[in-house]
């Protein structure tokens, strides 16, 4: 396996860090096309662990993976590195779309457009919430499905508990209740 | 408020989540509830400013922390926001074969479960923020139907949502 300089892991990650919008199915696959298929600089089956680990790891799973990969490809520096080279950039993009809705608020139009905006933004969070849930709802855990949705709802909007306690019981409901 | 706490606000929120959005409850609890440092308006135009940027959608904290505190803000969330990923590191080196344990992975299924409700009732707040008028529910109900029906990149769905109110304003 060929081991690569710090700055071509940053060209590598930066390409794929910020060519991608919403998810991060699509980074995955092509990081995985460039760093396992193109380049060999990682094998199958450490890919495979790097994406199984990302899935447990706190925080966006995405980042995970490019921090395990880079650390993979140059231990600690190429972590920093792959991440460093896959955030700040797409970070500097959120900022400079923050300056815009500052800048054009004022406007009547630019009011108008926030407004559409925001009325999709809403829709984007409910449909992704529901995209999230919907392999276990259409499977035959479906009612442990609907008791983890029900269940936190109900104590966060109901009971106004706030979110912690809620995800750490319902982390204690998986570990007693497995799915089938 | 210190960037020191601001940023500890920002991890307690991304390291006890398991994916982008479901970090926004726990943010919107601390910073619009709680501290009030933040408005529900603020945080839906982050979210905007998140979903139409490169990258996953927990970047949006970038722009809440611009909100709060300008560049030093943004970049407090930025680092908060890629801190959780270093622990993958210790997990591949000592705890790597466990991951697909059916326990382990039941625990985190649950909690990603879960977390969709949690998402769920913080759009609730935000709903009521942006939902105005008949135009905007008629935007969501769109953008609802477009992004479960298609795959239209999120960025397509709010850009011409943007556009479209626009339009509408200008012929009224």
């Amino acid at each position: 396996m060929d081991r690569p300089s710090l700055r071509q892991i940053g060209n590598i990650f930066f390409r794929v860090g910020n060519v991608t919008f919403g998810s991060g199915a699509a980074s995955t696959v092509l990081l995985r096309e460039e760093i396992v298929e193109n380049r060999g600089w990682l094998g199958k089956h450490q890919f495979a662990l790097c994406y199984a680990l990302a899935r447990v790891t706190p925080g966006t799973n995405l980042y995970a993976l490019f921090s395990a990969s880079g650390w993979y490809l140059r231990g600690w520096p190429g972590a920093i590195v792959a991440l460093v080279a896959a955030s700040l950039p797409a970070s500097m993009v959120v900022i400079l779309l923050t300056l815009g809705y500052l800048a054009i608020y004022t406007s009547r139009l630019g009011q108008a457009a926030v407004v559409g905006a925001m009325a999709a933004v809403v829709g984007t969070i409910i449909a992704g919430a529901w995209q999230l849930i919907q392999p276990d709802v259409l499977s035959r855990n479906w009612f442990r499905t609907l008791v983890l949705v029900a269940g936190s709802m109900i104590l966060s909007m109901g009971f106004g508990v706030s979110p912690i306690p809620v995800v750490g019981l319902a982390a204690l409901t998986g570990f007693f209740w497995q799915d089938s | 408020m210190s960037l020191l706490l601001l940023y500890f606000l920002f991890l307690k929120a991304t390291v006890t989540s398991f994916n982008g959005p479901s970090s926004l409850p726990i943010l919107r609890e601390d910073l619009v509830v709680r501290r009030q440092i933040l408005t529900d308006r603020q945080l839906n135009a982050a979210v905007v400013a998140g979903r139409c940027a490169p990258g996953p959608m927990g970047i949006y904290v970038v722009s809440v922390g611009y909100f709060i505190a300008g560049l030093p803000g943004a970049f407090a969330g930025w680092l908060a926001m890629i801190t959780p990923a270093f622990l993958i590191v210790p997990l591949l080196r000592y705890v790597g074969n466990s991951a697909e344990h059916p326990r382990v992975r039941s625990t985190l299924q649950a909690v990603v479960i879960a977390s969709a409700g949690l998402i769920l009732g913080s759009a609730k707040p935000l709903a009521i923020d942006a939902i105005s008028g008949l135009l905007p529910l008629g935007i969501l109900i769109g953008s609802i139907a477009l992004l479960l029906t298609t795959k239209i990149e999120t960025v397509w769905v709010i850009g011409g949502a943007a556009i479209f109110a626009c339009l509408v304003k200008a012929a009224s």
